[in-house]
């Protein structure tokens, strides 16, 4: 590794430490009530911070980095950059579930738990990939097998509006805001939660930092250097499930991050190493989705946008910038 | 290594039947036969890639299909003919991955690994481009990066699936005296080859692949002398007395060089056993003694003595020092190769 990679990698990291507390800051100190470092903390700003603005912070940092994780493995995974998990219809199939799940057990029965809803969405989440990765062998074509993603996606919209229209008002509330995709709904049990299971998936990401890093030769390789095809695809499509359901769980489907943030990762530190781009995309996407909350809260208040709308805003025209670099870069 | 009863193919199908040979350590076996013959498929069951439909592959003695991945990649390495598109990684990183069997957690690299690269980095002359993009390079290039790759990765057994596509004829040449440099070495090589007069320069058998599913095992003299190769190819009559004599005047020229003892004809390498084996200066010896393409050619154009231990002994150097002149030595050495055009004088 040459020098000037390795500094430019610590550049990297040192910018994205900094805008990330910036970030943090920033998301827990503005809102409708704003509140800095000078105002006294009594009991109406400390449940503020507390139960609205702190778990919505954390979810927002540590869920987008599940999804720019998530985006990076599937991407590995299909060895195509355009791959994630909202464009493959696994952010669609995992919100179908948990669709059916808040209107048939949580509406009528009116119980909901955080561990179930996260089972929920990761089993539409399998799902989904399930049917991608069935196509993905019958066609190696990169563009055809967008275009199967994006009709799943399609599809399993269609089944949930199938569900909303069918269903009681009563059943509902529940529903409402979260399938469009936002934070708003966080509560601190949700983040203690969506913690657990993003730091529990990560770790078992770096076991994985050797077979992903073979992986980008292409399965014959990575093969002839010891690498299990088996049994590391089926942990790779495991753990970008987990992490793309538990995004999905929580805040509903949320657009373009997957691509997006490694993308700009691999850009930035000029490497596609995933030793450190999954700490990197982590990093970026949690800032991404910082940045992107606080916009969706404060662009237009008192009225929310979902965050999807500002992700797309800025995911969609960086992936187009990737298009058409990467058309210029083939036809050299 | 050693195959018994081997049937390889996809999906049930069976394309190659009975194939059985023993391999001896350091042995070079080259695969040679038609288009679409199973070649590959033989190279992909042989790496493990591909379940053998019946037989096994035993690789020191243990089932090929049986033993786990990372045991057999310090065993074995590859070298395929599946382009490869690795984003934002550079030769070196690639030549690198040969190195992950033997790296520390999280993939990290030792010393060890850092210097295996670079040595293999500089055997396929790749020291200059270790920085750039693997995107970037050009198809000979790229082809010689994975070739490094397979190297760096020390195994027992390299296994090379065309080798020399997209090398031109000079790295095709040096190819083949890596390959012989590592078979004294002790490993043991086996490649499917287009270039039949390299196949059967370089080999010590050939596995004759069949159309019809066949698979036989010859040496290069049997090969040339039952006319085995009209037969494998399907040539014609006019065709194959094309073909033969383009071999006969290869096979002669070859056959002076093999008489003396071999020699390092590539390397600057002072642990040659002939070092120092010439009265040429320093300069002029580092920069195109041991890379003499020429060195084996007894009519290289140049004055020398041979040697007691039975080295050339240049005294003044005919191959020429500057690139512009590089076209006269490959019109020679393509003389040497094909025999025609022996012009004597460079």
């Amino acid at each position: 590794m040459p020098a000037k990679n390795n500094y430019r990698t610590i550049v990297v990291f040192a910018l994205l430490l900094v805008l990330m507390a910036a970030a943090f800051s920033v998301n827990i100190c503005v809102g409708n009530v704003r509140i800095d470092f000078n105002t006294a903390l009594d009991h109406k700003t400390a449940n503020i911070i507390l139960n609205i603005r702190l778990p919505r912070t954390i979810m927002a940092l540590v869920l987008g980095g599940a999804l720019a994780v998530s985006g990076f493995l599937l991407q590995t995974y299909f060895l195509n950059p355009i791959a994630g998990p909202y464009i493959l219809g696994i952010s669609s199939g995992a919100k179908m579930t948990v669709a059916l799940f808040l209107i048939y057990a949580a509406g009528r029965k009116g119980y909901t738990n955080n561990f179930i809803m996260v089972l929920a969405a990761f089993a539409g989440a399998l799902m989904s990939t399930g049917f991608i990765i069935l196509i993905s062998k019958r066609v190696r074509n990169m563009a055809a097998l967008l275009a199967a993603g994006i009709m799943i996606g399609y599809i399993c919209n269609a089944i949930t509006d199938f569900m909303i229209a069918f269903a009681d008002d009563s059943e509902l509330v529940n529903l409402h805001g979260w399938s469009q995709g936002s934070f708003s709904g966080a509560d601190m049990a949700g983040a203690v939660c969506s913690i657990i299971i993003v730091t529990g998936a990560m770790l078992l990401c770096f076991f994985l930092v050797k077979s992903l890093d073979a992986l980008r030769l292409g399965e014959a390789y990575a093969r002839s250097v010891g690498v299990n095809i088996r049994s590391c695809r089926i942990l790779i499509i495991l753990l970008s499930s987990i992490l793309s359901a538990c995004v999905t769980a929580f805040a509903g489907p949320v657009s373009f991050v997957g691509i997006a943030v490694p993308f700009l990762m691999r850009e930035a530190l000029q490497s596609s190493k995933p030793v450190i781009l999954i700490p990197a995309s982590f990093m970026a996407g949690a800032v991404f989705c910082l940045i992107s909350d606080l916009m969706a809260r404060m662009l237009f208040a008192p009225v929310e946008l979902n965050i999807s709308a500002v992700t797309s805003l800025f995911g969609a025209p960086i992936v187009i910038f990737m298009l058409i670099r990467r058309h210029k870069s083939s036809e050299n | 290594m050693k195959i018994e009863n081997l049937s390889a193919g996809y999906d049930r199908k069976i394309i190659l039947h009975d194939i059985n040979i023993t391999i001896k350590p350091g042995e070079i076996i080259s695969l040679i036969g038609p288009n679409g013959g199973g070649k590959s498929t033989l190279l992909k069951t042989i790496e493990g890639e591909l379940e053998p439909i019946g037989g096994t592959v035993f690789i020191n003695k243990k089932d090929v299909s049986r033993i786990s991945p990372k045991e057999l990649s310090k065993e074995l390495s590859i070298v395929n003919t599946q382009r490869v598109k690795p984003e934002l990684m550079t030769a070196m990183e690639v030549v690198l991955s040969g190195r992950l069997p033997y790296s520390k957690g999280l993939g990290r690299f030792s010393d060890i690994d850092r210097r295996a690269a670079a040595d293999a980095c500089e055997l396929m002359q790749l020291t200059a481009i270790s920085d750039t993009f693997f995107e970037n390079l050009s198809d000979g290039q790229k082809q010689r990066t994975l070739i490094a790759r397979a190297i760096c990765q020390e195994p027992d057994f390299l296994v090379m699936d065309e080798p020399t596509s997209y090398l031109d004829i000079r790295y095709r040449l040096e190819l083949m005296d890596v390959i012989k440099r590592l078979s004294r070495k002790g490993v043991t090589v086996i490649m499917s080859l287009h270039e039949l007069e390299l196949a059967l320069e370089i080999s010590d058998r050939l596995l004759l692949v069949r159309n019809d599913g066949e698979v036989t095992v010859k040496t290069p003299r049997q090969v040339l002398d039952e006319g085995t190769i009209a037969g494998l190819y399907e040539l014609s009559g006019g065709m194959y007395d094309r073909v033969k004599r383009q071999f006969e005047a290869a096979g002669q020229k070859e056959e002076i060089p093999k008489a003396g003892p071999k020699h390092s004809t590539f390397f600057l390498n002072k642990e040659c056993e002939y070092y120092p084996c010439h009265e040429l200066n320093e300069e002029s010896f580092s920069c195109l003694f041991c890379y003499c393409p020429l060195y084996d050619m007894p009519d290289c154009g140049g004055d020398y003595t041979m040697t007691e231990k039975g080295a050339k002994n240049c005294r003044n150097c005919s191959f020429v020092h500057d690139r512009a002149n590089y076209p006269k030595v490959i019109k020679r050495l393509k003389g040497k190769l094909y025999g025609c055009g022996t012009d004597r004088r460079l």
